[in-house]
């Protein structure tokens, strides 16, 4: 019989936090690096404190804890400090880098495609990269358009990385410490605009299962995967139709790589439509993929042709009204729900 | 400070008033969206320039359309020395339809190719290939134009400083590196970040002249980009131009700033570059209190009714999201 | 709770039925089972018990009024409930139609979209769903047949389902049809059922009957078994030939039904067999066992020597409507079965070109003054399948001794003794008739 722990209430970035204590508790090589990850290094009064603790306070307190030596300001240089955990990574050490926003990935994306996710498979077997890459993804503050895009995609397409995409504080949590745990390289997209939403998180240091969608919602009338933020936006349209007698299924993959087949297939092939709500950009996307893994595997199933809510093939634009247009709403959700019922 | 100082302030009464003037556009452009920030009336991260006036005018002051500058998250002050229309800038600030680039980029990407702006950017040591590029265009077709670089003290750390200071060396491209050297990337000191004690050192590994200068003295800065610049227009090079500075505000509105004291911000505003530049006006009659204070109330009056009307302006159509991916699709 | 009186559904082909007395009026306390009022059908008269304890809230159906099956007759209320005149009125629009959701039922249900004509794409090709594509596979459904609720005209695998439910509900439904024997003659089947039953039955009435002897029981079996009822020759809607051109022998009775079975497809068959259809079950049974599963003989010929000399006097005599009368006075123990409707029914039947002939012959083939001509009760031992035996325990025409005779001497046999019955028990105690038979199937080893 499984113990349900006891649980708190407490934030996403909260949960993120204590994900990141409980792991760096129980493990005296898991480092943290990142720029300004408590801020304010060599500042005469801050010898013991943070700055910063992140640009959002996700880190805030750690380096009181562990000090500077396993938390670690980094200059503004992603290529060097992710390239640098990498390399720690194959070489003894468990290290949690921050890529502040997944929009800078530009700035090192050798240093995680073409370094630390292939050596295991060009080294026959013989290296492992267990690294973490937290960052930031997620439009919502007209944070315009370098640092507002989602871009996980770009992460799932590649072999040798594993790409986890929380949506709650729970999640977030035990996500996180199995992406710790985890001996390969993890990226660890974290929403902004989730940062502050508020959930029951366990007490305690159970992970959760890498590769595990969670059914966030059960319906018998379509299928609703939804990746993120987008979770939330499918559960307000999922109570919208329920009141108009259509019971959605929200499924939440929770990872993107690897990504939960069969929880989706068994889902579809009981209410015979797909919709996919998906933050990121269209095309080659998150989306796509899960649409044409249905398509592939699950076509006998369908009632209705695979639906996709997704963010428009643009940049994302800074004016509010805009940014508001480009994130999938529950109202489009829905819509797209009546149309193929 | 240096004999270049003494050059510099015999520049003729329009130029040095022009150059006042500039400088007060930014700080009350600053000020305001600082005020305005705090109101709500600015969506997303706003980072002010506040502080490092000097810089942008000493350089920009010696600019033509005929040249290109790139610009980093902290670039109100580049745009509004390289003319970029101010009306324009606090309406993209609002994110409105009337904004320089239509309230798609807002603060952090606020551009304009045909005065040579060709944007402020949100990836650290994202301007300086480009300005490579700029350089390299200007080059080619001979247009006698130069491409002027700003960047940060935390940029200088990024693989493109450095392959970029390499390329312009190599190819001989007119181009000027400043570095805005204000003391912090984000919030963490240069002396902890970077490695040399001057930025402007590491020009030393590519061969190119590497000049530090006061970024708080306009008349300074002048001086040492005419230099820098005229070297790039006659054909000799690149240089890295290191200024010295100080922003007044945190890393962004909204920062605690606690990773510096309010002695050593104080310190700094006690040497306010456009304090020290109409002291100086006014020390060698090169115009009155009165006229200097006309000038100051001109700026605001000019930028409270660019707030008023970019208040009054509608934002973009939803559908203003799907145009401007493609010149053709 | 308030409890809704509906008319029950007695027959298979029963519409409505006419509410011919109240024993409770308005107001008046009644209690759980007791009588409540009658109704009259085509084929029966009979009461209505009282579902519930409580108080005769609301007459709906007064005495002479005709009601639908499912139709409310009347509304009962618990002790102590109290019901307006408008949730009177809302609770009897609620009834009536089957399967019509409670009143009160929580979540919203899904609106259901109308069905349309599929859309076609200019091929031709019908628009459905790739579930929808497999499933018609599976269920072997002709999309073309299928009515689209789905976006654009498409079918979903919903449309596939309800319209293979509705086809099975179809094949369910009852229908009749006529078989043309190998001698050429026709006879007149009435067919209902699921056909993937696990049972197939087989219902041969008594001389002088038909199919619609078994009116008031088939619909039960047909809920869960594949039945017919079979117009023997000389019977019903079919073929009445000629004596001198056709043998109403029992054994050619015997080979009849075999052809049924056969050309039905129901082999091996329960054959329910009444009186002198009893004794053509029983030979059949004998002269070709593949063919019967099981016997169900109820009050039946051929089991032993007696048979009441008033039922060959009515058999003999010309067909008339006072003969018909006594005929049905002969067979019920309860005179209220003795309905006009049954009498002209009777005469009618009689009255048929050819029919009287078929009577006289087949009654002259079987039985005699000296008694039954047919027996066949030394030979049930020689019987390969169960049986069951039923006789009303008043039958006046052939004695329920001969059905307790039989069943001692087949020692796997069940018996039944309806008592206070005459000689048509499927019709006088319906409800009994149906609950052995149902037991006794239920019994049968797994085919």
């Amino acid at each position: 019989m499984v113990v349900e722990a006891a649980t708190r209430t407490m934030t996403y970035q909260q949960a993120i936090n204590e994900a990141l204590r409980i792991a760096m508790r129980e493990d005296p090589t898991v480092i943290l690096m990142g720029e300004d990850i408590a801020g304010g290094a060599m500042v005469d009064h801050l010898i013991n404190d943070d700055a910063w603790g992140g640009p959002m306070g996700v880190t805030k307190g750690l380096v009181q804890e562990f000090g500077r030596n396993r938390v670690l300001d980094t200059p503004i240089t992603e290529a060097g400090f992710i390239g640098a955990a990498v390399g720690a990574a194959t070489t003894g050490l468990r290290p949690v880098a921050e890529l502040m926003f997944v929009d800078f990935f530009g700035c090192c994306m050798d240093q995680i495609y073409d370094q630390g996710a292939k050596f295991r498979y060009m080294f026959g077997g013989k290296a492992r990269c267990p690294v973490t890459i937290r960052t930031q993804i997620g439009a919502g503050l007209s944070a315009a358009g370098q640092h507002s895009g989602c871009h996980y995609s770009v992460f799932t397409h590649m072999p040798g990385i594993k790409c986890v995409v929380p949506s709650t504080p729970a999640d977030a949590k035990g996500l996180l410490l199995s992406a710790i745990r985890d001996d390969d390289l993890v990226m660890f997209f974290e929403n902004k605009v989730l940062y502050g939403s508020k959930g029951e998180v366990p007490e305690g240091d159970e992970g959760i299962p890498l590769g595990k969608a969670d059914i966030k919602r059960a319906g018998d009338d379509v299928t609703i995967v939804a990746i993120s933020r987008m979770v939330n936006q499918a559960l307000i349209a999922a109570e919208t139709l329920a009141a108009e007698g259509i019971e959605a299924e929200v499924i939440d993959p929770r990872t993107l790589s690897p990504l939960d087949d069969e929880t989706i297939l068994q889902s579809v092939a009981k209410t015979h439509r797909l919709v996919v709500v998906d933050e990121d950009n269209p095309r080659c996307s998150a989306a796509t993929d899960i649409a044409a893994l249905v398509a592939d595997r699950g076509f006998d199933t369908l009632d209705a042709p695979i639906k996709l809510v997704t963010a428009p093939h643009t940049p994302v634009p800074f004016s509010p009204p805009l940014e508001a247009f480009y994130v999938p709403s529950p109202e489009r959700i829905a819509d797209v729900v009546r149309e193929i019922m | 400070m240096s004999a270049a100082t003494a050059g510099a302030i015999d520049l003729d009464r329009e130029t040095l008033l022009s150059m006042y003037e500039r400088m007060v556009q930014i700080r009350t452009f600053e000020d305001q969206a600082g005020t305005n920030f705090a109101a709500g009336l600015i969506p997303g991260f706003v980072h002010l320039y506040a502080g490092e006036e000097a810089v942008a005018v000493g350089i920009c002051s010696q600019l033509s359309d005929n040249d290109y500058i790139t610009s980093t998250h902290r670039g109100h002050g580049h745009c509004i020395a390289k003319g970029v229309d101010i009306s324009g800038r606090v309406a993209e600030l609002m994110g409105k339809s009337t904004g320089v680039c239509k309230g798609k980029g807002g603060s952090m990407h606020i551009a304009d190719v045909e005065k040579g702006m060709l944007g402020a950017n949100g990836i650290v040591g994202g301007g300086i290939p480009l300005a490579c590029g700029a350089a390299l265009t200007a080059k080619t077709l001979n247009t006698g134009g130069v491409a002027v670089c700003f960047f940060g003290d935390g940029a200088s750390n990024q693989g493109t400083f450095h392959e970029g200071l390499n390329l312009a060396a190599i190819w001989n491209l007119p181009v000027i590196f400043v570095c805005e050297n204000n003391g912090y990337a984000e919030a963490t000191p240069v002396r902890y970040h970077c490695s040399a004690s001057d930025i402007a050192n590491r020009a030393g590994s590519y061969e190119i002249p590497g000049v530090v200068v006061d970024g708080l003295d306009v008349f300074a800065v002048y001086e040492a980009a005419r230099e820098a610049i005229a070297r790039a227009r006659r054909g000799d090079g690149p240089t890295l131009l290191e200024a010295k500075t100080y922003r007044f505000y945190g890393h962004f509105q909204g920062d605690q700033v606690t990773y510096r004291t309010a002695d050593e911000l104080d310190s700094y505003k006690k040497r306010d570059a456009i304090v020290s530049l109409r002291n100086a006006l006014i020390e060698r009659d090169i115009a009155s209190e009165e006229e200097l204070s006309a000038i100051d109330s001109r700026v605001s009056a000019a930028l409270d009714q660019s707030w008023v009307d970019a208040k009054a302006a509608p934002f973009p159509e939803p559908e203003e999201t799907l145009t401007d991916v493609y010149v053709s699709y | 709770m308030p409890t809704i009186v509906t008319m029950p559904k007695w027959g298979l082909t029963m519409v409505s039925g006419i509410v011919t007395g109240w024993s409770r009026a308005e107001g008046e306390s009644v209690t759980e089972g007791a009588p409540l009022l009658t109704v009259e059908t085509e084929k029966a008269v009979d009461d209505i018990e009282a579902p519930a304890t409580g108080i005769l809230r609301k007459i709906v159906a007064a005495t002479g009024s005709e009601v639908p099956v499912m139709g409310a007759v009347a509304i009962i209320t618990a002790p102590g409930e109290d019901l307006s005149d408008d949730e009177l009125a809302g609770l009897i629009a609620t009834s009536g139609a089957p399967g019509t959701a409670a009143a009160g039922s929580t979540a919203a249900a899904r609106p259901p979209r109308e069905g349309r004509q599929a859309a076609r794409d200019a091929s031709g090709r019908v628009n459905a769903s790739p579930a929808a594509r497999k499933r018609a596979g599976e269920l072997g459904v002709d999309l073309a047949t299928v009515e689209a609720t789905g976006a654009n005209g498409r079918i979903t695998s919903e449309d596939v389902e309800r319209a293979a439910a509705s086809s099975v509900a179809a094949a369910a439904a009852p229908r009749t049809e006529l078989i043309e024997l190998a001698s050429g003659v026709k006879v007149y089947v009435l067919v209902a059922g699921p056909t993937d039953a696990p049972e197939t039955m087989l219902f041969v009435h008594g001389l002088g009957g038909s199919q619609s002897s078994w009116a008031t029981v088939l619909a039960e079996f047909a809920g869960g078994y594949r039945v017919a009822a079979v117009d023997l020759p000389g019977h019903g809607a079919s073929d009445k030939p000629d004596p001198a051109s056709f043998d109403y022998s029992l054994a050619e009775l015997a080979a009849v039904v075999g052809e049924v079975v056969e050309k039905l497809e129901l082999a091996p068959a329960v054959v329910v067999g009444h009186s002198l259809g009893g004794a053509a079950a029983l030979q059949l049974a004998l002269d070709r066992p593949k063919l019967v599963r099981g016997l169900v003989l109820v009050d039946s010929a051929a089991l032993g020597v007696e048979i009441s000399p008033d039922l060959l006097d009515r058999m003999q005599s010309e067909p008339s409507r006072e003969e018909a009368k006594r005929l049905l006075e002969l067979f019920f123990s309860d005179r209220r079965y003795v309905l006009d409707r049954g009498i002209d029914e009777m005469f009618a039947a009689r009255s048929a070109p050819g029919a009287d002939q078929a009577v006289k012959a087949i009654s002259n083939a079987v039985f005699s003054r000296d008694g039954q001509r047919a027996l066949l009760l030394d030979r049930l031992g020689e019987l390969q399948q169960p049986v069951l035996f039923i006789s009303g325990e008043l039958d006046r025409v052939i004695p329920a001794r001969h059905s307790i005779v039989a069943a001692d001497s087949l020692p796997s046999a069940w018996l039944e003794i309806l008592e206070g019955v005459g000689h048509v028990p499927q019709i006088e105690a319906s409800s009994s008739f149906v609950a052995v038979v149902m037991r006794w199937l239920a019994s049968l080893p797994r085919s």
